[in-house]
């Protein structure tokens, strides 16, 4: 049984005229949870009200059945890694974390051996004595990590670990946050705006999107709603029209559409098991080229996009 | 890439250690304030041109004693300026605070770093009272250091006995170092607390200083209580009182007082409300 880390009820924080969250509804239970959702939905403003470092507005939000609300205590149950890079160049690596340690109240041995094992917990052991003005963008990104997990903390809140670091940079941060959850038992709540990264980080999402969190669950129970809205297909290759006038006539079409001259369609089908049991007959029957064929409804990016605009 | 398996460990509620918390603040203010060419640049200055040769020459005259009167001046020893009222000494320590004070919280306003400190259990009181500590740590090098300094070379020097008095001094004088640390400090970091640039936060404690000491020499010709507008004479005023002189018979006391607690205090309350709505997410 998951036990619940986080919930919020009616949360609502705005700044200004600008809403972070609005009537924010949602909870996470223990293992790695995705805050998907694009730029501005709000998914930082979420993270900062779990940490403590801002007040809601309205409503309420509990972590670990905690008001984090100037709430030092439970701050030490957190690390928090933000979006943004506060790092100094001129420090080293050994010397933020010694501050971020100090900070939660290490010191002597406890210091040092903890910081020995975070360090080689994000693979930095090695580049702990160069100034973090010389790190890359990787590098930058694990040493915050190492930060937010020195003080051995129950939940990790990750906000945008992933951004900016190239594809092989973002492959083994990717390894490491699994393993601070496999292997080291931290709760982790990862934001993204990039939906394929958290795909393969978790199963279980949150998605966010102007300031409310619009669906939460499974992958798997998110991808059911896919049927409930039209699937979308699109098919590349020489003489397809008179497969677009074929599938016009098939019961599961909803409409055809050419895109780029003739040498595409896009298909929108009601059903998309029994279109994909009778494409290949069509396709052999009408002796067309297709070079292509795929659907644009395959990852979360399209039940994102299902739900918003829902 | 590999990871090596750590067991993981909850935290316990051991680790409270609310002073320790603070000293790191401090020591890594204090550190990364010294690593800094420029601070230790007028640090060296500072101790050779305002500290050095008064230290070497109040050893080499004649004296009994260490008397109040050779710290504010009014005697004839070493000119009638006294040790503590040197003109000279006020502007390389507020270029020293301008240096140290201007980034203190200015640069936390610019690149969010609040959230480094506050994601973590610590209080906005806490924060404060960290990187103040470690700037009053840098700016007492200029402040408290040399005066204790030339209290010790004055009493080994002495050709008296009444030792006693010249301990009493130099008491008096450790509360005069405290005193003119935390006056520069606090303004210092209250001007870093209004701004997100750290230029505009070191020009504007150094010039803001010169404009207040020229609006009180204006308008001292009309009331001598103007004069407190200038924070040097409010210092020099208050190192008088804590040696045990008067103040002028035309300066109002209750007015000094006041001003004296406002510049002491007042900064410190609009940096930490300054610090707190940030923290806040105002």
């Amino acid at each position: 049984m998951n036990n619940l880390l986080i919930k919020t009820v009616d949360l609502s924080k705005w700044y200004g005229e600008v809403i972070g969250l609005n009537s924010f509804e949602l909870e996470i239970s223990s293992g790695i949870t995705g805050l998907i959702g694009p730029n501005g939905s709000g998914k930082s403003t979420f993270l900062n009200l779990a940490i403590g470092t801002i007040k809601p507005k309205t409503g309420h939000i509990l972590v670990m059945n905690q008001n984090p609300w100037m709430n030092p205590k439970l701050k030490s149950n957190i690390g928090f890694c933000p979006d943004y890079d506060n790092l100094s160049d001129e420090a080293t690596g050994r010397e933020f974390l010694e501050l971020v340690g100090g900070l939660h109240g290490l010191n002597g041995m406890r210091l040092k051996n903890r910081l020995n094992e975070v360090s080689e917990v994000v693979g930095m052991k090695d580049a702990l004595y160069r100034k973090i003005g010389g790190y890359s963008k990787g590098m930058r990104q694990r040493i915050k990590l190492a930060g937010s997990i020195i003080h051995e903390p129950k939940l990790l809140l990750l906000d945008e670990p992933l951004s900016g670091a190239d594809p092989q940079v973002r492959k083994s941060l990717i390894e490491v946050i699994k393993s601070l959850h496999n292997d080291l038992g931290h709760d982790i709540v990862v934001s993204s705006h990039v939906l394929y990264e958290v795909e393969r980080l978790t199963s279980k999402i949150a998605l966010i999107y102007k300031g409310r969190a619009i669906a939460s669950g499974e992958i798997s129970e998110i991808r059911n709603l896919i049927d409930e809205h039209p699937h979308n297909i699109i098919i590349e290759g020489n003489k397809i029209s008179d497969l677009a006038k074929k599938l016009l006539d098939m019961k599961y079409t909803i409409s055809v559409g050419y895109q780029e001259g003739r040498k595409r369609i896009k298909v929108q089908v009601s059903k998309p098991d029994e279109f994909f049991a009778t494409i290949t007959d069509l396709i052999t029957s009408l002796d067309c080229e297709i070079e292509r064929m795929y659907s644009i409804d395959d990852d979360l990016e399209a039940v994102f996009n299902y739900l918003v605009e829902g | 890439m590999g990871i090596n398996r750590i067991k993981y460990r909850p935290w316990n509620g051991e680790r409270s250690s609310h002073l320790h918390r603070v000293y790191t603040i401090s020591r890594k203010i204090f550190l990364q304030k010294l690593k800094s060419k420029g601070i230790l640049a007028i640090l060296i200055i500072g101790m050779i041109l305002v500290h050095a040769l008064p230290i070497l020459f109040g050893a080499l005259m004649a004296h009994e004693e260490l008397t109040a009167e050779m710290m504010v001046g009014n005697s004839d020893f070493m000119g009638g300026y006294g040790y503590l009222k040197n003109g000279l000494s006020i502007i390389f320590v507020l270029l020293l605070v301008s240096v140290v004070c201007s980034d203190l919280i200015a640069q936390d306003l610019k690149d969010k770093s609040f959230v480094l400190y506050f994601s973590r259990p610590i209080k906005t009181l806490d924060y404060l009272t960290g990187k103040m500590g470690g700037a009053i740590g840098v700016t007492s090098i200029l402040t408290f250091v040399p005066l204790i300094v030339f209290c010790l070379v004055m009493i080994g020097t002495q050709t008296g006995d009444d030792y006693g008095g010249s301990l009493n001094v130099l008491g008096k004088t450790i509360i005069a170092g405290i005193l003119t640390t935390i006056f520069f400090v606090s303004y210092g970091v209250m001007i870093s607390s209004l701004t997100t640039k750290k230029t505009y936060a070191g020009v504007g404690i150094f010039m803001s200083f010169f404009v207040l000491t020229i609006i009180g020499d204006i308008f001292v010709n009309f009331n001598q209580n103007w004069g407190l507008a200038s924070p040097t004479t409010l210092l020099f005023y208050s190192y008088d009182m804590i040696y045990g002189f008067d103040l002028p018979s035309d300066i109002n006391s209750s007015i000094f007082g006041v001003l004296l607690f406002c510049i002491l205090f007042l900064p410190l309350f609009v940096t930490f409300v300054q610090v707190y709505r940030k923290e806040t997410g105002k």
